[in-house]
């Protein structure tokens, strides 16, 4: 058994059609101790949910394809398994919750029958009533009285579904579960509820677990670790004190100037100027120079060196480079 | 000063097939010119019906609306279309609001063109111009259709068309929710500069409380269709007193490393808006309630200057 449930080391994936190629991911590498929360943050196209599909395997090829990189879960390359053997690891070891509640659930079919398929396909020769018998304690354990198990998706509300949907990740009990902004769709006071189920459960099971979102809230109240993505790259990482209170890229710190703060009055936001490059078309040099207050000439080419401004804290910026050098 | 926009125990409902909804029940508030009040709430708590009707995009069910200081409740077609050029709405979902078959500068020119303002095409080519100019487009997207703006150009375009009759009030519903927060903080500081420029005052309808305490003069709290808590955004934020608002405030997952706050987690869900109970329609999810808040609705009090409060148990 290794320490890390997960190692990523140089991960890229690409889209490519007719007429583009989308670089989506662009060689990201992170580690996951057992029993952590890693929370994976970034704006629309930032790589994340490609991220995540791309840990499942899930990326949808063609047009998707990992162009590089290496993916140990628990010690095991999943990227030279068959599609046979990757079926069994989904669900029981490394299982994923999706980000729309709404869509994520079979609407013709019971949720008592969603769980209970999960249950069926990874325990083979588990009796009927054993496996109703799971399914009935997962919904307990999400807190759905069990009476509801002949109930339909249509039947119940967003947050119990978002309830359900957790339930079925969590039925084999996952190593790693990958959550996609599971509470993104939902209200603030739901989403405590959620959040606070998450992570009694996950303290219960002992299960690890990714967590992506773009709100640094939820970060700041569920992650140990952080890492910021932009434009598929990984451009800070560390703790998430490292994170929220000694930030260094002027992305990150241009996000969290974006939020308004609740205990202090600004007049004007500081808002990031421009947008989110084209990932069918990023730029030369560091992907956030055109963005970036800070930026100078050496950063329009050539490629950006992570540096460690200190242990486990790891900066994708020139600024940080160079003092690296220096000192 | 008179109130720019006054609403009177306003209340919208829709019979359905299991009872009627009381979508908005017994609303009363008033805006000053150049103000914006937030409407906050969660999903069908009747935030965004409270918008529509006041603009009558839907039929209010009882009570009254005064546009400064005029009625205008009742108003005729026509009547009601003069009064549309003092009243715009911005949607929230800026994919959904914008009609994908016209041109950017079609649809930002479109209420010039329903409400004939400008007789010569070059003073309407101008106007359309200098309005793209005020929200940051530029002028080469004029001929382009909206699916090739992002979602943050797309709400700019809401915005224009908006103010293109210049507008004395919006109805701002859900504006950037669908924005990544790089590019909201964007939209919020266009729309800050917006209203010191021209003096409007504009209707914050949102489920973000932390974008609400930024924009918001004043803090409007809704549940189930009525207003619990009413008060300056300072006010509310530090001294709110409604077990709601404070379970509200509490559950925001705020930015910063462990705060020693102590979160309130509210059981269950919002309860049915479909033929409610006499009583305080927060009282099932309330860890304060009692008998009294079962029999009894508490009314709407103003507690200090300013600060209105529903609560027969205030904090």
């Amino acid at each position: 058994m290794s320490e890390n449930i997960l190692e990523v080391q140089d991960l890229v994936v690409r889209y490519d059609t007719d007429f583009e190629s989308v670089h989506a991911v662009n060689g990201i590498s992170f580690h996951l101790e057992r029993k952590q929360t890693l929370g994976l943050v970034g704006e629309t196209g930032a790589g994340k949910t490609t991220t995540a599909m791309a840990l499942m395997r899930l990326i949808p090829s063609p047009p998707g394809r990992i162009i590089n990189g290496q993916i140990l879960l628990d010690g095991q390359d999943i990227m030279t398994i068959s599609e046979k053997e990757m079926r069994q690891i989904r669900g029981r070891k490394i299982s994923m919750i999706f980000q729309d509640p709404m869509t994520a659930l079979n609407p013709v079919l019971p949720v008592g029958d969603q769980i209970m398929e999960v249950v069926q396909l990874h325990n083979k020769g588990m009796s009927k009533a054993e496996a109703t018998r799971q399914a009935m304690r997962m919904l307990e354990m999400v807190g759905i009285t069990a009476e509801r198990f002949k109930e339909y998706p249509h039947q119940f509300s967003g947050g119990m579904k978002q309830r359900v949907v957790i339930a079925i990740a969590l039925a084999c009990s996952p190593e790693l579960l990958i959550a996609d902004e599971p509470t993104t769709a939902l209200d603030v006071t739901i989403q405590a509820q959620v959040l606070d189920m998450m992570r009694k459960l996950k303290d219960e099971l002992g299960t690890s677990m990714i967590l992506i979102t773009h709100d640094l809230g939820v970060v700041a109240e569920a992650c140990d670790v952080v890492a910021i993505m932009y434009a598929g790259e990984i451009v800070e990482y560390g703790t998430l004190e490292q994170i929220i209170e000694r930030k260094k890229h002027p992305y990150t710190i241009g996000l969290f100037d974006s939020i308004p703060d609740l205990d202090t009055d600004v007049h004007r936001l500081k808002a990031i100027s421009g947008l989110m490059p084209d990932p069918s078309n990023l730029p030369e040099g560091c992907k956030f120079h055109p963005r970036c207050p800070f930026c100078t000439e050496a950063c329009k080419t050539g490629e950006v060196p992570v540096a460690e401004v200190e242990p486990g804290h790891l900066v994708k910026c020139l600024q940080f480079a160079e003092r690296g050098q220096e000192a | 000063m008179s109130a720019l926009l006054e609403a009177r125990h306003l209340k919208k409902y829709f019979s359905t097939a299991k009872g009627t909804l009381h979508a908005v029940d017994d609303v009363t508030f008033s805006l000053d010119a150049g103000k914006t009040l937030g409407v906050v709430g969660e999903s069908g708590c009747g935030k965004s019906t409270l918008g529509r009707v006041l603009i009558h995009l839907l039929k209010p069910t009882g009570g009254q609306i005064f546009f400064e200081g005029e009625d205008i409740t009742n108003l005729k077609k026509a009547e009601l279309k003069k009064n549309r050029v003092n009243m715009q709405m911005i949607f929230q979902d800026p994919f959904s609001s914008i009609n994908p078959r016209m041109t950017i500068s079609s649809i930002i020119g479109e209420p010039l063109r329903v409400h004939k303002i400008y007789k010569s095409k070059e003073d309407y080519r101008h106007a359309v111009e200098e309005l793209m100019d005020t929200v940051g487009l530029a002028k080469r997207l004029e001929n382009v259709y909206p699916h090739e703006l992002d979602g943050g150009r797309r709400q700019r375009v809401g915005i224009a068309r908006a103010l293109a009759l210049n507008p004395k009030f919006i109805v701002c519903d859900e504006p950037v929710s669908a924005l990544d927060v790089s590019i909201q903080a964007q939209v919020l500081n266009l729309m800050q500069d917006l209203q010191e420029a021209r003096g409007l005052s504009y209707m914050f309808i949102t489920h973000d409380l932390s974008v609400v305490r930024h924009i918001s003069d004043e803090i409007c709290v809704m549940y189930l269709g009525t207003v619990v808590e009413k008060a300056e955004a300072k006010t509310l934020f530090t001294s709110h007193r409604h077990p709601y608002t404070h379970a509200l405030l509490s559950a925001i997952p705020q930015p910063k490393v462990k705060k020693d706050t102590q979160r309130i987690i509210l059981k269950g869900e919002l309860t049915s808006p479909i033929n409610p109970g006499p009583g305080c329609r927060f009282a099932p999810r309330c860890i304060h309630a009692t008998k009294e808040c079962f029999e009894r609705a508490p009314e709407l009090q103003e507690v200090e200057p300013n600060h209105f409060l529903a609560c027969h148990h205030p904090e």
